[in-house]
């Protein structure tokens, strides 16, 4: 490798940086470095902290992780009915019951909160840039069907 | 309602990203269709015959022939139409450019940002 390879292959991308006085920065790796921005602002929201600290208190409190397992077991020996539309009356009731009971954990509601306050972040702070661009991001961005 | 921080964060995103390569072509082809009365017109047709003809399924009906004719003239028209076929293809690289840059944001986040962000339209 020559000395100027070495040079040019260390120098910061002028265009990520916008450092070099020579050229203009490059939209496009700005556009990266602003989605880098972006996304450490997102982090760093008091939404996203408070998901962290919900999601840490759920996996630490063994009485939701037993809701969220016998209603995990219970759906998956009763998945080909659910799959169907077959489940029974007394199925059904006992679904619910299961559901409610997880509901009625606290670290349950409050993960639930935080993710919805996370879900609601992330659709307003999306229809900022929707309107800057003039297209929806969210749905131009995405690769996978709805909900997935 | 975002915090003044998060929104000038999505902003500063949002006057980035219109400045790329491909939002910047699709913002002029979509500039183009508009100031071009003819191809307004044939979406606008185009849109009203779909509209037309997915109804008529909706209800079991078979779509009409004067509709399926109006449908084939229109596609032919939207073929024929420079500004609309150059819309199309600047759509086609947005939905192929915006999942990179979402990508990049969710690297940061640990989640799928494009995901969270659309999930009230389902």
């Amino acid at each position: 490798m020559t000395n100027s390879s070495i040079l040019s292959s260390t120098q910061p991308s002028p265009g990520r940086t916008g450092l070099d006085p020579g050229s203009r920065p490059d939209p496009d790796a700005e556009a990266l470095v602003a989605a880098t921005a972006f996304g450490m602002a997102l982090r760093d929201s008091p939404e996203f902290t408070a998901l962290a600290a919900a999601r840490a208190a759920l996996f630490d409190d063994p009485d939701a992780q037993a809701a969220i397992r016998a209603i995990g077991e219970r759906e998956r020996e009763l998945r080909t009915e659910i799959m169907l539309g077959m489940l029974s009356d007394a199925a059904q009731a006992e679904l619910e019951q299961l559901r409610a009971a997880l509901y009625e954990q606290v670290a349950v509601t409050r993960y639930a909160e935080a993710d919805q306050a996370v879900r609601a972040l992330c659709v307003e702070a999306a229809a900022v840039v929707s309107d800057l661009i003039g297209a929806d991001f969210a749905a131009n961005a995405r690769t996978g069907g709805c909900c997935g | 309602m975002l915090s003044t921080t998060m929104y000038e964060a999505a902003r500063q995103f949002g006057l980035a990203l219109r400045e790329a390569r491909v939002v910047r072509e699709y913002r002029a082809a979509v500039d183009r269709v508009e100031s071009d009365g003819a191809a307004g017109a044939i979406l606008t047709a185009l849109r009203d015959v779909q509209g037309r003809v997915v109804l008529a399924q909706r209800e079991g009906q078979p779509p009409v022939a004067a509709d399926l004719n109006e449908l084939r003239r229109c596609q032919d028209a939207v073929r024929a139409s420079a500004p609309i076929m150059e819309l199309l293809r600047s759509q086609n690289a947005l939905k192929a450019y915006l999942p990179a840059i979402s990508l990049e944001v969710s690297g940061v986040i640990g989640v799928d940002f494009a995901a969270l962000a659309a999930s009230d339209s389902c």
